[in-house]
This record gives structure tokens, C-alpha cells and sequence, in this order.
């Protein structure tokens, strides 16, 4: 099994930046190829993440030999679904650039990615190299070997609408930390007929990502399961209070009981509630009068006691080559270049996501982070995130403490500490040996 | 002499059969086949070992609290689709029976979303049924009542989510309503309005006994759907809220595609697939004595 209990290196603000960006086509064959000629695929995430893939990948194909083409994942509810169902056929392309950390462990386990400590000899010095010590240390698997490029961090914070707090006579420039005061401000809002917080109760497992496990993640300091990540770790005071404080914002209605959208269409986005658990992807989805007129805040999850720097959830995700990779050293080449220093902090630059790289600061500069704020505090926040644990069954984990998370805090159900015990009950099962 | 006759033999007949015999075989009886052997075997996709468990799947599933929920679950599915498809097929295939202008178009109409992608079928529904900002509640608001939690609550979503489908594939079963329609005699309708019958009471005793072999293909077809059911809740609830739209082939696919294990997700398959075909055996038995 892998080992998980750090946390990620944090990633330094400095620099200047330069954007090579230039037009691409989705799909299709690279312009001016050669007949018979390679073509390599990549699976890339769809929307504006998959035009930034295609737009280096444009830059490659202009330089080397060997093309790629950057296509969209297949379509699923999970990126992990349509890897898996791909894995299982035997269809997956060269690599992937967006794989979980909930996945990774049974990409590893299961052949279907490389092993890139054994394929590539320089695959540990260039992760050293870009990320640093630790971010290698923490995604070895327990065979020692890297079989991912850890690529960015999104860490999750809570954005908070400042005219709508100044609104209900909070102070917008000292919000909440502790769980009293969230659901203190919270009651506030409700009273002043202002919705306090839309976060998302569908059922499926990842959503618990951006609402109770960074809580938990705060309370707790370490993952939902044992350092040998063959029991369960969140039936404890940690889990109970974070799961009770989400159970409170739901008994009270401060958070509908519905189905918020995740990106534009999310209440918060559009001005109509206070707060939002989110991460720094969000931030291009505040495109209308939120962030301009209202001013937008960002803090740290919910803490009991909010003293030191909070821990939250990192959503670090990965780059995989296949094992199905018909060139492997392209493949790796092609993954040097997506990371290297001009691309991380164009990706920085347009997507508002963190790349794991320490030098990134440096390479972008100070002016950019004075042109965006906004930045500041997900960038300063990544010196105290966790992943998920690195175990085949996470997912499984995940998806038994949503049904918990469902029953005891968004429906009442049951009590909070019973939800938990059953739902640790079944994760020993699950993952026990 | 007391030999047995024998009709001539064409022997290059089975060469006709070959082309669907090839097909039967690869895309229906080995896949059928090896579900079966991965069922009796632990069969997870990154195991390098898959030790034989003979029933052990089975014994597992039986057992499975979540699996007889999404049996259940099916169960108030079937309650909610199977009278609205029928109500709904039989008065819109009599309506589109009768001649009227602009029938073809309405034909057509009521057919669309049967050739519609599911996939924008169930995206749509999901946003008309959104709790907050669905339209379907903005217009019971503008009537002055409470928005409802159509795919939030534990006890509306999987209703919800059988009158979507229902609605989906209705187009389908007017179809073979109206089929059966043409088939009624056109001398007992004759017949009946001859002998002083209501409109009603042609319908109740000429139309609907002449439907009742349509009427046993839909229910059966509608039932065979039922269990099957996986993009509405995969795409609307994720199985939820409190897996109260966890369907039988959802419970398969979250089992061989999230947590890997192809083995159970198999024995999963085999037992939906048993089920259907003893739900569907004692339908028909029911059907067949009403009829007789």
C-alpha cells in the first residue's frame, strides 16, 4: 500500500510570466504531419482545462517529429469511470493528464499505468526537480517506484461575498473561523434573508471533497485511514464535530437541501449566497458583478478551534502514461514539456490552478499576484494541504462516508456519531486485511 | 417399411444461419458465458490473482443490504412507470388513432423523445426538475405553491425519475398500441355501435380486450426496461439522495467501475438478468390466464 501522511511542499510566490498562447483545434489530426507519421493521444479533461492541453500540445507538434493529439476523457460522471472502463478494455491512449489521487493507487496496482521509476531514469530527479523532495516521497507506492507526475494542487478554501456579510452587519473584513462563528454568521444571513451557503448534496462520492472532508481534514490532520491505510481513522472526535458542525448547517437551513451547481451556475457565483467551499478554479467562474462590485474574500475551511494555519483538502491530481503508451520516451518527453517552467505558470495564468512547482512564484512574479489576489491565499494555503489516502479502495471509502455524511447531516437521519460508526464498520471491512 | 421418413435435407442450409449464428456467439453467448465464469470467480480489475469462489458472489449479494434496495427501489419504479405508461401509450395511441388534421405531425411529436439521446433527456429533466431554479417549480410558484424536492427527497426522486423514462418511451409504445389498434376488427366496433354502445363502453369491451397482446408486450418490455434502468439515476441522483435511486445496474456499474470488482458486478448481472426473466414468465402466466 502507499503511504500519504504529509503534506504537499508549499509553493512560493515570486517571478515574472510569459504566456505563449496560440490558437488550437479540438481533435483531429496535428497540421502539416507527415504521411505515416506517429500521432499520439492524450486524454485531457474537457472545457477550458482541455483547450489549455491542446494549446501546448500545438506548441509541441510545431517542434517535434513525433505529434500528439489532445482529445477529451470520455464522458462520464467521474473522470475515474471512464479511466477505469478504459483501463479494463484495454483502450486507454499514451497518457492522461488530470488523474486522482483516488485512482492512482489502482492505476499503479493494476498495470495500466508505467512504472516510471523503472521506464524512465530520470523520472525521479525531474519530479525532485519541480516539485521537491517531499511531493516525491509522498506518492512513491509501496513498491518504492513513481507510477504518477503529481501536476497541480487546487486547495479548498471558503470564498465569502463581502457586501452580502457587510449586508447582515458582519464584519466583511473579519470573517468566521471557528465552527461557532460560521454558524453565527450563518444565522445572521438566514435572518437577514440572505442565503448563508449553497454547497451540492449529491450523493456521489467526490462531492464530499469540497464540503465535509476539508472540515475533517482541518479537525483531524491526517487522512480517513490508518498510516498502513488498512483501517479505518475518522470515527474519532475529529470526524463527529466536523460531521456535526455540516449536520447543524443543514438542520438549520442554512444550506438547501438541493443540488447547487459547481461552477457559474452555483449560487454564490451568481450573488445570491454569502459563502462557498470551493477552490481556486472557481475563481474564473466569478466572472459577473460577485467579484467586482460585491468584493470576494477567501479563508480557510472551518476549524474548532482555528488556531495555526489550517489543514484542507488539496484535489492534487496527477499525469499518467499508460501502459498501452505505443511510444513510451515521446510520451515521457511530452510530459517534461506540458511541466516544464513556461507551462506551469501559463497554466497558473489561465486556469488559476496551482502547478506543483516549487519555483513557481518566482516564475511568475509579484505583479501577477497583485494583478490576482485572489490567488494569494489558495497559493499560501498549500503549505498545509492533505490528499486523499493512497489506497486501492478510497473511492469505496469515499462513497460509504457520503452515505453517511447524507444520513446523518444532510437528512438528519440518524446521529452523527452512529452514521460514523457504521460507516467505519464497513470501511475495516473494506479495507482491512 | 416403419422407417422413419425423412424431409429432404438441405445441407448448405446452415450456411444461411451462419452470419447470425457467428453474431449469436461472439456478442451474445460468450460474453454470456464468461459473465458467468467471472461471477464464480474474484475477479477485480488490478488483481494479478482471480481465485475461484463458486457461489461465494451470490451468497455476498444476497446479503447485500444495498442490492435488495435497489431491488426494492425498482419495485417502486415499476409502481410508478408501468400504470403510466400504460394509461398514457393506450389513450394517446386511441387518440392518434382517430383521424384528425395535423395527426402525422403529432404522431411525430409524441415520438421524438424516444430518438432523443438519453444522455440529453436526463440532463434536461434534471434542470426542469432543480429544486431551486427548475422550471417545473418556478411554475408551481407563479401558481402560489411550494416548490417540491423532485430528485432531492428520499421518497419523490425515484418516482420522478419513472416518469422520465416513462415519458422518454412512450413514443415507442403508442407505437405498438397503435399496432395493435389496427389489428381490432373494425365489424365489432361495427357491432357495438349498432347495439346502442357509449364511446366507453366500446373502449372497455371492444378496444381493450383487442389491446391485451399489446397491452402483455408493453408491460413486459416496460418491466425488462425497468430493471435495467442506469443513465436517469447514473446522470440525475448518482443513485441518491440516500441511494433511494440506486437501481439494480447502477449498484453493477458503481461495483465493476468504482470499486473494481468485476467478479460481483458480474454475479450482480447474472441475478438481475434471472429475475427479469422470472418477473417477466410470471407476467405472462397472469396475462395468459386473464385472458382465457
Amino acid at each position: 500500500m502507499w503511504i500519504n501522511r504529509k503534506s504537499v511542499a508549499a509553493v512560493a510566490v515570486a517571478g515574472s510570466l510569459t504566456i505563449a498562447g496560440c490558437s488550437a483545434e479540438r481533435g483531429g489530426a496535428p497540421a502539416g504531419q507527415p504521411a505515416g507519421a506517429q500521432t499520439l493521444t492524450i486524454w485531457a479533461p474537457a472545457g477550458t482545462e482541455g483547450d489549455f492541453v491542446r494549446k501546448v500540445v500545438e506548441k509541441w507538434n510545431a517542434g517535434h517529429e513525433t505529434k500528439f493529439v489532445a482529445q477529451d476523457l470520455p464522458a462520464a460522471t467521474a473522470s475515474e469511470d471512464g479511466i477505469a472502463a478504459a483501463v479494463a478494455a484495454k483502450s486507454t491512449p499514451e497518457l492522461f493528464i488530470g488523474a486522482s489521487t483516488a485512482q492512482s493507487p489502482s492505476l499503479a496496482e493494476s498495470g495500466g499505468v508505467l512504472n516510471l521509476s523503472k521506464e524512465f531514469p530520470d523520472a525521479e530527479s525531474f519530479v525532485t526537480q519541480r516539485s521537491g523532495q517531499a511531493i516525491l516521497d509522498n506518492y512513491r507506492a509501496a513498491d518504492g517506484s513513481l507510477y504518477v507526475v503529481p501536476w497541480r494542487t487546487n486547495p479548498v478554501m471558503v470564498f465569502h461575498n463581502k457586501a452580502l456579510l457587510k449586508k447582515a452587519g458582519l464584519d466583511a473584513e473579519k470573517p468566521p473561523a471557528t465552527y461557532s462563528e460560521y454558524l453565527a454568521a450563518f444565522k445572521a444571513l438566514k435572518v437577514a434573508g440572505i442565503a448563508p451557503i449553497a454547497q451540492s448534496i449529491d450523493q456521489t462520492w467526490w462531492h464530499r471533497n469540497f464540503d465535509w472532508y476539508p472540515t475533517y481534514l482541518a479537525a483531524a490532520k491526517h487522512g480517513l485511514l490508518s498510516e498502513k491505510v488498512d483501517a479505518s481513522a475518522f470515527n474519532e472526535q475529529a470526524g463527529v464535530e466536523s460531521m456535526t458542525f455540516w449536520r447543524e448547517v443543514f438542520a438549520k437551513g442554512y444550506n438547501a437541501r438541493s443540488s447547487a451547481g459547481l461552477d457559474d451556475t452555483n449560487p454564490f457565483n451568481q450573488g445570491k449566497s454569502a459563502f462557498y467551499f470551493s477552490g481556486p478554479w472557481n475563481i474564473p467562474s466569478m466572472t459577473g458583478p460577485v467579484a467586482k462590485q460585491a468584493g470576494v474574500g477567501t479563508v480557510p475551511v472551518p476549524d474548532a478551534k482555528a488556531t495555526g494555519p489550517v489543514t484542507t483538502y488539496g484535489d492534487i491530481k496527477h499525469v499518467v502514461i499508460f501502459a498501452t503508451a505505443k511510444n513510451k520516451s515521446a510520451s515521457w518527453e511530452f510530459v517534461k514539456f506540458y511541466l516544464n517552467a513556461e507551462n506551469d505558470a501559463a497554466f497558473l495564468s489561465e486556469m488559476k490552478q496551482i502547478p506543483l512547482r516549487t519555483t513557481l512564484a518566482d516564475d511568475v512574479g509579484e505583479a501577477f499576484f497583485k494583478d490576482n489576489p485572489l490567488l494569494v491565499p489558495f497559493v499560501e494555503q498549500t503549505g498545509s494541504v492533505l490528499d486523499l489516502d493512497l489506497s486501492t479502495k478510497t473511492i469505496d471509502v469515499l462513497t460509504t462516508l457520503s452515505t453517511a455524511y447524507q444520513s446523518a447531516a444532510i437528512y438528519g437521519r440518524q446521529p452523527v456519531a452512529e452514521a460514523l460508526k457504521q460507516a467505519a464498520d464497513q470501511v475495516d471491512q473494506l479495507v482491512g486485511k | 417399411m416403419g422407417g422413419k421418413r425423412h424431409k429432404p435435407h438441405n445441407r448448405g442450409s446452415w450456411l444461411y444461419t451462419l452470419p447470425y449464428a457467428i453474431f449469436f456467439l461472439t456478442f451474445v453467448a460468450y460474453p454470456l458465458g464468461f459473465a458467468i465464469y467471472m461471477s464464480l470467480h474474484e475477479w477485480g480489475l488490478i488483481s494479478a490473482e482471480r481465485p475461484w469462489v463458486g457461489p461465494g458472489n451470490f451468497l455476498t449479494l444476497f446479503r447485500d443490504p444495498l442490492f435488495l434496495t435497489s431491488l426494492a427501489n425498482t419495485l417502486l419504479y415499476l409502481a410508478v412507470n408501468l400504470p403510466l405508461t400504460l394509461v398514457c401509450g393506450i389513450a394517446l395511441a386511441v387518440a392518434l388513432n382517430a383521424s384528425f388534421p395535423g395527426r402525422a405531425f403529432f404522431r411525430t411529436v409524441y415520438f421524438l423523445p424516444y430518438v432523443t439521446s438519453t444522455v440529453v433527456v436526463a440532463l434536461l429533466w434534471k434542470w426542469m426538475l432543480s429544486t431551486d431554479d427548475g422550471i417545473l417549480n418556478g411554475f408551481l410558484r407563479t401558481l402560489g405553491f411550494d416548490g417540491l424536492p423532485w430528485l432531492t427527497s428520499t421518497w419523490l426522486a425515484m418516482p420522478s425519475i419513472a416518469v422520465v423514462v416513462a415519458w422518454k418511451s412512450l413514443g415507442f409504445y403508442v407505437l405498438l398500441f397503435l399496432g395493435g389498434l389496427q389489428t381490432i376488427p373494425r365489424s365489432l366496433e361495427e357491432a357495438a355501435v349498432t347495439d346502442g354502445a357509449t364511446w366507453w363502453q366500446r373502449f372497455l369491451h371492444v378496444t381493450l380486450p383487442g389491446l391485451r397482446p399489446a397491452i402483455a408486450l408493453v408491460i413486459a418490455l416496460s418491466t425488462i426496461t425497468g430493471f435495467q434502468v442506469f443513465a436517469e439515476p447514473y446522470l440525475m441522483t448518482g443513485g441518491g439522495p440516500l441511494n433511494s435511486t440506486m437501481t439494480p445496474v447502477l449498484y453493477l456499474y458503481q461495483k465493476g467501475f468504482q470499486s473494481l470488482d468485476f467478479g460481483y458486478a458480474a454475479a450482480i448481472g447474472i441475478v438481475v438478468a434471472l429475475v427479469v426473466v422470472a418477473v417477466v414468465l410470471l407476467q405472462r402466466r397472469f396475462l395468459e390466464e386473464r385472458t382465457t
